[in-house]
């Protein structure tokens, strides 16, 4: 949040006097890997074998005014870690933790093609155990994202780009790291 | 503004929260532990309790203490401690005796409930001061147990003495009712709420009896767990969420440990470990199922047979917390003979025909409501009282036959120090 204020100040410093300028919705679409940063703290009794890697998508939709301000939502699916196990009586199972941000999200430009984000909400998260039966278990946990991105114009509404953020659900203490590539696209103007 | 940004995410870096420990200190102790000192027999112990004047160590004890033993069987390993319930916010010391030569020696720890502080405690009641006499089965003149405690691990220092005084209260009936099977996580206690460890450990804090939460795994098996979902206050992180209904009960016990490592028990575990290993009297089932309470219903039949067996009466009251249970408790077949606690008010209490009525310690004494439950053969525990002065105030100035606590060594010292 306090991010957050310092990134309105600074808009506020940076929009421009009279006529308002160009409004437009844009997309940022982005797909990648995040590598879990935090312990799993997998339960050693049953010989856990963990992945840490796991695929993070997003779709993210910024509102940017005519001043350097941009505020929107972001949401996705993203696997924070696995692991597979073997009980005493060698009986296996395996387990995930996959999360579903939903984010408010404010972004300011640093150059023209780089740009960083910040974002405060939850993250709804879900446990998929699979051992002695299947069980897929919900729990909404507060977390935020912080994330820069650079952006390669293709044309004037469209641009790819490259992002590096990181995800943190606090409540639960799960954290990721994620590398994605980007489709950018100003899709409504007015 | 970029120097703003750097600022801020430096404070955001070097952040960080304060971790409160309390840790049980290494107790080994050469002298107790030598092969010269061996236990001390029953009538020794029965002497020993009472309320004794503390002359040495009042800035952390305050001036009096109510000593009294407790006890864990485990067949022929029957271990019994000796817990002193102390003034001054009520911090207590629990130890373990054993008699080398004519003197009785006393090793353990203290712990002052309101913040971390614990240490050592190397206390002795010498052959001229009371050992001897004890020890011989004789009346002694005084008892005087002397000796030292320490902060942490540190050897103890710190002078401790404390002399008899008369005997323990217990002319009126108290009911010490502890918390979570014996208090919270948020007390850094040395084993986890709800937890069988901690229910072992109970009688130490004082407690005659306890209280603990029920639900139902998703196969139907009763555990002990006080929150509704799985999350970092109670259990250590494992990447299992959500509602601990959610899961069968397999799942839980093989992927799911409490904060401080234990298993989360079936209410099964609990009953056995109350009736066989502990002097517990009493459980309060909170009763947090939304359905058939039958599975409940089948467990207390169970155990308090079991317990009559062994010559013990133990009370296992479910719990009447709102009015969905208490509808769910009607449907019980014969429910008006089904020992239970019923939280609402006073006319609940007579539809369900509850033994006991538990109302929340903010609604004050009722000593008019308390007074007619009594001429009806019903009691009141009153929930949960945990600041000294109102403890002090409620055994007093009210009527009430129990205390729910999740600090049952702040009741025991108040009413065995009447």
């Amino acid at each position: 949040m306090l991010l957050m204020l310092c990134t309105l100040t600074n808009a506020v410093r940076g929009q421009e006097n009279g006529e308002r300028g160009q409004y437009s919705l844009v997309a940022y679409i982005s797909g990648g890997m995040g590598h879990y940063a935090t312990a799993a703290g997998t339960p050693v009794a049953v010989n856990p074998v963990t992945s840490k890697w796991g695929f993070a998508g997003s779709v993210r939709v910024l509102w940017y005014p005519d001043h350097l301000l941009r505020i929107g939502f972001e949401s996705g699916h993203m696997t924070f870690y696995s692991y597979k196990f073997t009980d005493s009586i060698g009986k296996a199972g395996k387990t995930s933790v996959t999360g579903v941000p939903l984010l408010l999200v404010a972004s300011m430009p640093i150059t023209a093609r780089l740009n960083a984000f910040f974002g405060t909400g939850f993250y709804n998260m879900t446990t998929n155990l699979d051992y002695g039966g299947k069980t897929d278990s919900h729990k909404l946990a507060v977390g935020w994202m912080l994330a820069a991105s650079y952006v390669q114009p293709l044309s004037k509404d469209l641009g790819v780009g490259f992002e590096l953020k990181w995800m943190d659900a606090a409540q639960t203490v799960d954290a990721s790291i994620v590398g994605q590539l980007q489709l950018v696209w100003k899709f409504i103007k007015w | 503004m970029k120097t703003r940004i750097t600022i801020l995410i430096l404070v955001c870096c070097c952040s960080c929260l304060k971790k409160f420990e309390a840790p049980v200190p290494d107790t080994r102790w050469s002298s107790f532990d030598s092969a010269s000192a061996s236990p001390i027999a029953y009538r020794v112990r029965q002497k020993l309790e009472g309320i004794f004047t503390i002359t040495s160590g009042n800035d952390e004890f305050g001036n009096l203490a109510a000593v009294k033993w407790s006890y864990l069987a485990n067949g022929a390993d029957t271990s019994f401690y000796l817990s002193l319930f102390c003034e001054n916010q009520v911090p207590y010391i629990i130890c373990e005796a054993r008699r080398q030569d004519s003197n009785i020696l006393l090793n353990g720890y203290w712990r002052q409930m309101v913040n971390t502080g614990t240490g050592k405690a190397r206390l002795m009641i010498s052959a001229g001061k009371g050992g001897r006499a004890l020890l011989s089965g004789a009346v002694p003149d005084s008892i005087v147990i002397e000796g030292s405690f320490g902060t942490g691990d540190e050897l103890p220092a710190r002078p401790l003495r404390l002399k008899y005084q008369r005997p323990l209260y217990k002319a009126t009936p108290m009911q010490i009712v502890a918390h979570r099977l014996g208090g919270r996580n948020s007390d850094l206690l040395p084993a986890s709420e709800n937890s069988i460890e901690m229910l072992r450990m109970a009688t130490r804090f004082g407690a005659t009896g306890v209280e603990t939460d029920v639900r139902l795994t998703s196969d139907g098996v009763p555990i002990v767990y006080h929150d509704e979902t799985l999350n970092e206050r109670l259990i250590q992180k494992n990447g299992m969420l959500g509602p601990i209904k959610n899961y069968t009960y397999a799942q839980l016990n093989t992927l799911v440990r409490l904060i401080n490592g234990e298993h989360i028990p079936t209410l099964r575990e609990v009953l056995t470990t109350l009736v066989y290993n502990t002097s517990l009297n009493f459980i309060w089932l909170d009763t947090k199922i939304d359905g058939d309470l039958q599975v409940l219903r089948d467990m207390q039949v169970e155990f308090m047979q079991k317990a009559a067996a062994i010559g013990r009466t133990v009370d296992i009251s479910i719990g009447i917390p709102t009015d969905a249970v208490l509808d769910n408790f009607k449907r019980l077949p014969d429910y008006k003979n089904v020992p239970s606690v019923c939280e609402l008010d006073i006319d609940k209490l007579e539809q369900a025909n509850s033994h006991i009525w538990g109302p929340r310690w903010t609604l004050g004494t009722q000593n008019e409501d308390v007074a007619r439950l009594h001429n009806e053969g019903k009691k009141a525990y009153v929930w949960t009282l945990d600041v000294p002065g109102n403890i002090a105030t409620f055994i007093k100035e009210g009527h009430f036959d129990g205390i729910l606590s999740n600090y049952p060594s702040a009741v025991a010292f108040y009413y065995y120090a009447q």
